[in-house]
């Protein structure tokens, strides 16, 4: 007998290929669809019934595809994701029931089957039904599955158990790490990636079935105000980050992160907080009913494309409210879809048939929404807009198209060169803002990476204000850098391990 | 905040020694007691009943009591009940009546009680778990809902199926607030920046240049930037107050409306209207009938210039919330609510036009309560032109009070299609229907509603006769003038009661006029030598009734009667003679206003 090949220990080996892709890959779709109905069947019917068997031949022929390629058939779940050979695959409309096979995979604690090319008879039968048979109520499902593995002797399908998700793991105060600042940016950067995880469910609930748990999605806002209640300038770090591959769900995440912020700079409650963070989240919940093609595509828009585009907050208003009766939530959260390229001047989309007066919730979360697109340049403009200049832009369009009022509650939020900011001092050093300084939104907090000559050191400092910098020689921003030009990546010195890469390797690489 | 201090997570009860007897248990078992009763006594009394207020007191009391004596307490929650210190401080073994079980369902394992609690925060709690404990509280998320009461001192413990972990409700009212404060006092504290600089030097691309000058260049063309102005100032302020519920309902049924009407997209039009129809729907459910009225008249503003097929389709969403089904249950509401300002109701049924004429008419056989019921009729009389047959339907009900009401819409609406109904409600068993149907009938300037009022003379009941009489006025087709005649000139005339007798001959002179007059002297100069005492009656009620007629003749007649021996006969021939005339309706027929009303025998 060939020795088994089952690894509950360590944390399964995936394959290091980090690439997602837009569409499911050919061959992954048929192998889990017919994997998730032979599990199925083998739950309900013996090996002997017709309707297991015609099963477990359809799975048989999508495997046969598989391997014809020379390939494993290597199926692994983390992090809330399948990758099949290493291609991360997306719960669109065609992987619909991977939301169903994903539950299986968690109430097992089961990461990962690989079935290795043309594995010895039987083998793919027993193991079917040992994952049908299992005890799921059980303390420790996966040891008892993996015991039963070890029983029957399975060589040809192998198990590998469910890893952490990689934001437990963040959050998890590893051993060593006391320093508290650590500590608090870990569980900050947990509750980030959480968010964008609850938003892309419930985008492929309102997708899927028009739908979605509202008490989830109210919980991770009330998270989020706590969260910058007491470390703003540590989500705000986060909010930097712009190279996701769902660029989307970040995207509302940011959003709502600014929204916050300058909804508790105007003083508002908890109640009318949650209500603002949950009308930023779903504030372009009108792009699910757009082809997603349109939304992830990488060159400018063209006429036909704005077209569709401008149709977003038509159709976002109109899924919130198909969802249920409107409440106050719900209203709040259509004025937000709505309103928000609705500009004070009465120019935007959509078309009007009366001028109307914007919400307050509406009027933050469109500057929001106009700051983050801009920086991140993968919303409506493909090429990002340094965060100075999209702040000075913003300033500049500030009494025609903006509340001037919550305008001055942005920038005290993100100061006039915003987090992020590649800047040359006054003494010739060049330095990334890293905290912006609510007294002074001239005089931020900057981490200095080459000194006048040109060496590159890490020193912070914070600048003075601009009333002592007239009268004395100290140093003060003289001018914005472009980072690309200087050759410079800011994620080397802000948001530091918590690039997307990074983001990947921990969620695809144990 | 982000201490933890809550106790392991492990709910299993761990009875330990000495749970009897211990001061501190006991108390703890006290306060769990009086909780429970706390918060079902604030979810079976309305507020304005004094036992919440009393229970709220007594839960305060207990935990501060508790509080004082002992300090920090947490309870673990089962699905059973709570714990303390391992020892069950309240046990039930349903999910019914189970506080515990409320929090446990949502996902909250502890809940920590801390010194330094105030009656304010106490109440906000009991609010939250008596929303959560009463039936209508299903949806309701505890940890949501305790979360945004904002409890300092009463903290929760909760697992999270979006968390996976473990959180704690960290952020207290102050650190929410410091955001707000800094910025409202670093506003005060900076003056703001007022360089100046040159605009081309601004538009000078996005690098290059000094960035501080073109800021305050562009801070000089927006303004201050970082000092609040006082309005400023104040519109804060006014941030801090909570959005009432049916400002942000409105908000979000004014975006639908404003999608129909401003969308040119047929199918996106129609979705919106499909949207506003459940809300229809849902609003009736619920009893939001400001909601349903703010989408009635939503589908009622649309702009003159919008397409016919938008037009029909707004036409056909008023006809569907016309569904008989929407009208029981606005009974049931109206029912349940009698003091309310019907003035809004009004407008909202009168806002359906003649679409649902026949469910608001069934209306009236299940409204209780008379204003609301007079509404009703209000409602029909200003919308029932259109549909006369469609109330006038409702004269063969069998309840005597709808048919009653329905013929003094119909008395209202007038015109000549009524006239049918009410003939048959003339003749309807009960009297309050007929009498009803006589007041209708006054209000109807035409000959068929003369006649039919006719039949009334010879109703059976006295009232009704006495009222008819008192009904008519001037005849001008001769019907009424030889109906009264047919009737004076009956046998038994001495056998009338007075009151009956003088308005016969009233109603005959009023009809009648100068032409009245012969017979009406014939009768006043009756003395027959048998029976003179008899005709006495007969004879001062038509002197009387001469008043009507007074012509030269009848004057002088009046005045050698007005000097007879008979000091009865002569008062009622100089009264006569003063008499001025007024017309028939306003001698003695109280005039009733429209609408309705059950009077005698309603129930």
């Amino acid at each position: 007998m060939m020795r088994l090949v089952v690894s509950h220990v360590e944390p399964p080996a995936i394959p290091p290929a980090t690439s997602t892709s837009a569409e499911p890959s050919i061959l992954a779709l048929p192998v889990l669809k017919a994997l998730f109905a032979a599990w199925r069947a083998a739950g309900v019917y013996d090996e002997n019934n017709n309707a297991y068997k015609s099963r477990r031949q359809e799975l048989t022929a999508a495997l046969a595809a598989v391997f014809a390629t020379g390939a494993d058939c290597v199926i692994t779940y983390q992090n809330d994701y399948f990758f099949f050979n290493g291609q991360r695959l997306n719960y669109d409309r065609e992987f619909s029931f991977g939301r169903s096979l994903a539950g299986r995979f968690t109430n097992l604690q089961l990461g990962g089957i690989t079935i290795s090319v043309n594995p010895p008879p039987g083998d793919l039968d027993q193991a079917l039904l040992a994952l049908a048979s299992c005890d799921v109520r059980a303390e420790r499902p996966y040891e008892l599955l993996a015991e039963t593995w070890t029983k029957l002797g399975l060589t040809g399908v192998t198990i590998t158990p469910l890893a952490p998700k990689t934001s437990e793991r963040l959050a998890m105060e590893q051993p060593g790490d006391t320093d508290p600042i650590v500590l608090r940016k870990r569980r900050a950067h947990a509750l980030f990636h959480r968010t964008e995880s609850v938003v892309q469910e419930y985008w492929e609930h309102v997708r899927d079935r028009n739908s979605f748990d509202a008490s989830a999605t109210r919980r991770i806002v009330h998270q989020l105000i706590d969260t910058i209640a007491n470390d703003e300038e540590m989500l705000l770090e986060f909010t930097t980050l712009k190279e996701f591959d769902d660029y989307t769900y970040y995207h509302s995440v940011n959003v709502a992160i600014y929204s916050i912020a300058v909804g508790m700079r105007l003083g508002l409650g908890r109640v009318r907080l949650t209500q603002l963070g949950m009308a930023a989240l779903f504030h372009d919940i009108g792009k699910v009913k757009l082809p997603q093609e349109l939304i992830r595509k990488p060159e400018e828009f063209d006429e036909n494309d704005w077209a569709q585009i401008k149709r977003h907050p038509t159709l976002g208003a109109l899924t919130l409210a198909s969802m249920r009766h409107i409440d106050a939530q719900i209203g709040t959260a259509m004025a937000g879809a709505f309103e928000h390229h609705l500009r004070m001047d009465g120019s935007g989309y959509p078309t009007l048939s009366r001028p109307r007066e914007l919400h307050l919730y509406s009027r933050i979360i469109m500057l929001c929404d106009v700051f983050d697109a801009m920086t991140a340049g993968r919303v409506y403009q493909k090429v990002p807009t340094p965060p100075d200049e999209a702040m000075k832009r913003i300033v500049y369009k500030g009494r025609q198209w903006y509340d001037p009022l919550i305008l001055k509650a942005f920038i005290n939020v993100l100061g006039l060169f915003p987090v992020g900011t590649l800047a040359r001092l006054s003494d010739g050093a060049v330095a990334v803002v890293t905290h912006n300084v609510p007294d002074d939104p001239f005089a931020p907090e900057v981490l200095i990476i080459r000194d006048r000559d040109g060496n590159p050191i890490r020193s912070h400092l914070r600048l003075k204000a601009r009333e002592t910098t007239a009268a004395e020689e100290t140093i003060h921003i003289a001018e914005i850098l472009d980072p690309k030009v200087e050759g410079i990546n800011i994620h080397d010195y802000i948001a530091v391990n918590y690039r997307s890469e990074d983001r990947q390797d921990q969620t695809t690489i144990s | 905040m982000t201490e933890k201090n809550f106790i392991d997570f492990d709910t299993t009860p761990q009875p330990k020694n000495a749970a009897t007897g211990d001061p501190c248990m006991a108390s703890v078992v006290e306060f769990c007691s009086t909780w429970e009763r706390a918060v079902k006594t604030v979810c079976l009394y309305p507020p304005t009943n004094p036992r919440p207020a009393e229970f709220r007191q007594k839960f305060f009391d207990a935990l501060s009591k508790h509080l004082d004596a002992n300090g920090r307490f947490v309870l673990v929650t089962t699905d059973k009940g709570f714990t303390y210190d391992g020892n069950p401080a309240c046990e039930r073994q349903n999910t019914e009546d189970n506080l515990a079980y409320i929090l446990f369902r949502d996902g909250i394992r502890e809940i920590a009680f801390e010194p330094g609690v105030d009656r304010d925060e106490t109440d906000r709690f009991l609010t939250v778990m008596a929303e959560a404990f009463s039936a209508a509280g299903v949806a309701v998320d505890v940890a949501n809902r305790l979360w945004e009461a904002g409890l300092s001192h009463i903290r929760h413990y909760t697992i999270d199926r979006v968390v996976n972990g473990t959180y704690i409700n960290a952020a207290s009212e102050a650190q929410l607030e410091s955001r707000h404060r800094s910025f409202v006092i670093n506003a005060k504290k900076t003056p703001g920046e007022a360089d100046t600089g040159d605009e081309s030097q601004l538009l000078q691309g996005p690098y290059g240049g000094k960035q501080g000058e073109r800021f305050a260049y562009v801070l000089n063309v927006f303004g201050d930037v970082v000092g609040l102005s006082q309005a400023e100032q104040a519109e804060i302020a006014s941030y801090a107050e909570p959005e009432p519920e049916s400002a942000a309902e409105q908000l979000g049924l004014g975006i639908l409306f404003e999608i129909i009407r401003g969308t040119g997209d047929a199918l996106i039009q129609n979705d919106a209207i499909n949207m506003t129809e459940r809300q229809f729907e849902h609003a009736v459910r619920v009893d939001a009938w400001d909601m349903a009225r703010w989408i009635m008249a939503g589908w009622q503003s649309s702009p003159s210039d919008i397409s016919p097929n938008l037009q029909q389709r707004l036409q056909s969403a008023i006809i569907s919330a016309g569904d008989p089904h929407h009208f029981e249950r606005l009974t049931q509401y109206l029912n349940a609510n009698p003091q309310m300002d019907l003035t809004e109701m009004k407008q909202f049924l009168e806002s359906f036009g003649a679409t649902a004429l026949k469910p608001i008419t069934a209306m009236l056989s299940t409204l209780e309560h008379r204003a609301a019921r007079k509404m009703v009729c209000d409602v029909l009389a200003t919308n029932g032109r259109e549909g006369v047959d469609l109330i006038g339907a409702f004269v063969y009900d069998k309840r005597w009070y709808v048919v009653r009401n329905v013929a003094i819409v119909l008395g209202e609406i007038g015109g000549e299609r009524v006239i049918n109904y009410l003939r048959k409600s003339a003749s309807h068993h009960d009297k309050r229907v007929r009498l009803g149907t006589l007041k209708a009938l006054k209000k109807i300037t035409s000959p068929d509603a003369g006649r039919i009022m006719l039949q009334f003379l010879k109703d059976s009941d006295r009232d009704l006769r006495l009222k008819a009489l008192k009904s008519i006025g001037g005849d001008h087709d001769g019907h009424a003038t030889s109906e009264l005649q047919s009737l004076i000139d009956q046998p038994d005339l001495t056998d009338n009661d007075p009151e009956e007798l003088r308005e016969l001959l009233q109603a005959y002179a009023r009809a009648g006029g100068a032409k009245a007059a012969g017979k009406l002297l014939a009768l006043a100069k009756r003395s027959p030598w048998f029976g003179r005492r008899r005709w006495l009656p007969v004879r001062l009620a038509a002197i009387q009734a001469l008043g009507w007629c007074r012509s030269g003749p009848v004057a002088a007649e009046l005045g050698i009667l007005g000097r007879h021996h008979n000091r009865q006969i002569a008062q009622a021939a100089q009264q006569a003679l003063r008499f001025k005339s007024v017309p028939a309706d306003q001698t003695s027929v109280p005039v009733q206003t429209n609408g309705d009303t059950r009077e005698e025998g309603d129930t």
